[in-house]
């Protein structure tokens, strides 16, 4: 009802009527050459759509060039790079102060339960994928690799005294390339020298003394995608215990992992 | 042409088939036609004046505002597409004219002006005129309050007389879209009524 009200006094609000003389104002003010003031901003229009036109597109190719170039640069690089025999990598252990390093390892001999169950499924993951950097893993390795990277994030049962034994325990993310990632650290920028090479961005857990924990886990890290200077993937070396040396450690990682070239890696205890 | 004393139908072309008068009438203007320009002038100005005039409440400034919304109108015809009918695009053109006059703040006009406002009707008496004359412009003042959606929308159906289906197809809405505009600017108007009232 109110708004039928409304509706009447809205439209019952008059206007005066024109004043004289306005229509022939506006009569006069009809441009000479009606065609052309009607058309020439058609034209303007016309013309400004162009030139933004061909600003977009001088600056995608500009874009395309830029990337192409650095994509050629990379392969040209990657091609260059010597293939760096194993033991002559820039592999450096750090121990830890209260373990000596020139200790000799005494080989694995038990595995506590939970260790050997994941020996078994490391070994599953292998067999079922085989070590080809891929740029994308399948979703079932990366089920199973989420799996495998939450449990050894957990903390495992402290082992009874008697199976502690002297070693060097390593765990070790080798890194090639970037990996950025809600688990990843940041900060790696492009044209970083370590991008071009394998580095460590930091261990993944902390190491258990003497846990006994033999290598067996190699992990693409599927999530990180191929950027442009990134013709690497990523790899994780998780839980390496009782290693022997970093020969014996590239040596291992080269036997199952074809692209790894070489293994700069560093170590966090 | 409908005269501003029938705000129903204030800008509307009265042709029979309107969609191929306009055409015929861009078409002619396209060419350089003069006389067509000044046709679409005489079918139009009385129109465009008086929905001006209820939304400034000033009849020099609305006089001033016409003649700007034809030169407008005069040069950037090349980029109607006549999707929107002549009338709705004329009223768009006139309608942004009013706002950029009124946010332009060297030449702002008050709209709270109560005195700008006009008697009309010489045949009533002062009292009844100006008791009539400040009720339009407090709802004249309420429908400026609205947003610029909501108050398009009102003043072009009610002041411009371009109707709902114009109005939606020229907004690329339903008509449907546009009542609902219309009964959100009524419940609007009406608040905004009774604020001034009671204040």
């Amino acid at each position: 009802m109110k708004g039928r009200q409304l509706e009447e006094r809205l439209g019952a609000i008059g206007a005066p009527p024109p004043p004289a003389g306005l229509v022939q104002r506006i009569k006069g003010e009809i441009p000479k050459d009606l065609a052309s003031a009607v058309e020439g901003d058609r034209l303007r229009l016309r013309r400004g759509v162009n030139m933004s036109l061909r600003i977009a597109i001088a600056i995608v190719t500009l874009l395309l060039l830029i990337w192409l170039a650095f994509a050629v640069l990379d392969i040209r690089e990657h091609e260059q790079r010597p293939h760096n025999p194993p033991g002559q990598g820039k592999a450096r252990i750090g121990s830890p102060s209260s373990v000596d390093s020139s200790v000799s390892i005494a080989p694995l001999r038990s595995f506590p339960s939970w260790q050997k169950d994941d020996r078994a499924e490391d070994r599953d993951i292998q067999s079922r994928q085989p070590l080809e950097v891929t740029p994308r893993a399948s979703a079932s390795l990366c089920r199973a690799r989420a799996r495998a990277r939450a449990r050894l994030l957990t903390s495992p049962p402290p082992l009874p005294p008697s199976e502690v034994t002297d070693g060097l325990e390593m765990n070790v993310e080798i890194v090639r390339c970037s990996a950025y990632g809600p688990n990843d650290r940041g900060g790696i920028v492009l044209r970083d020298s370590l991008e071009c090479d394998a580095h460590v961005l930091g261990k993944l857990v902390a190491a258990f003394p003497a846990e006994g924990r033999a290598p067996g886990l190699v992990e693409i890290a599927s999530r990180t995608g191929a950027l442009v200077r990134q013709p690497f993937h990523l790899l994780f070396y998780i839980g390496c215990g009782h290693v022997a040396s970093v020969s014996a450690l590239e040596e291992w990682l080269r036997q199952r992992v074809p692209a790894v070239r070489a293994v700069n890696s560093e170590t966090s205890m | 042409v409908t005269g501003p004393d029938h705000p129903a139908s204030a800008i509307a072309i009265d042709a029979g088939d309107r969609i191929e008068f306009e055409h015929h009438l861009l078409t002619r203007i396209r060419q350089g036609d003069r006389v067509a320009a000044e046709d679409l002038v005489e079918r139009t100005y009385a129109g465009v004046f008086a929905a001006l005039s209820r939304l400034c409440g000033d009849s020099d400034l609305a006089a001033d505002l016409t003649q700007e919304t034809y030169r407008k109108a005069w040069s950037s015809l090349g980029g109607f597409n006549g999707r929107a009918q002549l009338s709705t695009w004329l009223y768009r053109i006139a309608y942004t004219t009013f706002l950029n006059h009124v946010r332009r703040p060297s030449r702002t006009t008050s709209i709270d002006d109560e005195r700008s406002s006009q008697l009309h009707d010489r045949g009533k008496g002062a009292d009844e005129l100006l008791s009539e004359n400040e009720e339009a412009a407090r709802l004249r003042l309420a429908v400026l309050a609205l947003p610029v959606n909501l108050q398009f929308v009102v003043t072009a159906h009610f002041w411009a007389g371009v109707s709902v289906s114009d109005l939606a197809e020229a907004e690329g809405v339903s008509g449907v879209a546009i009542r609902k505009r219309l009964h959100r600017a009524f419940d609007l108007i009406e608040r905004e009524l009774e604020r001034r009232t009671t204040r």
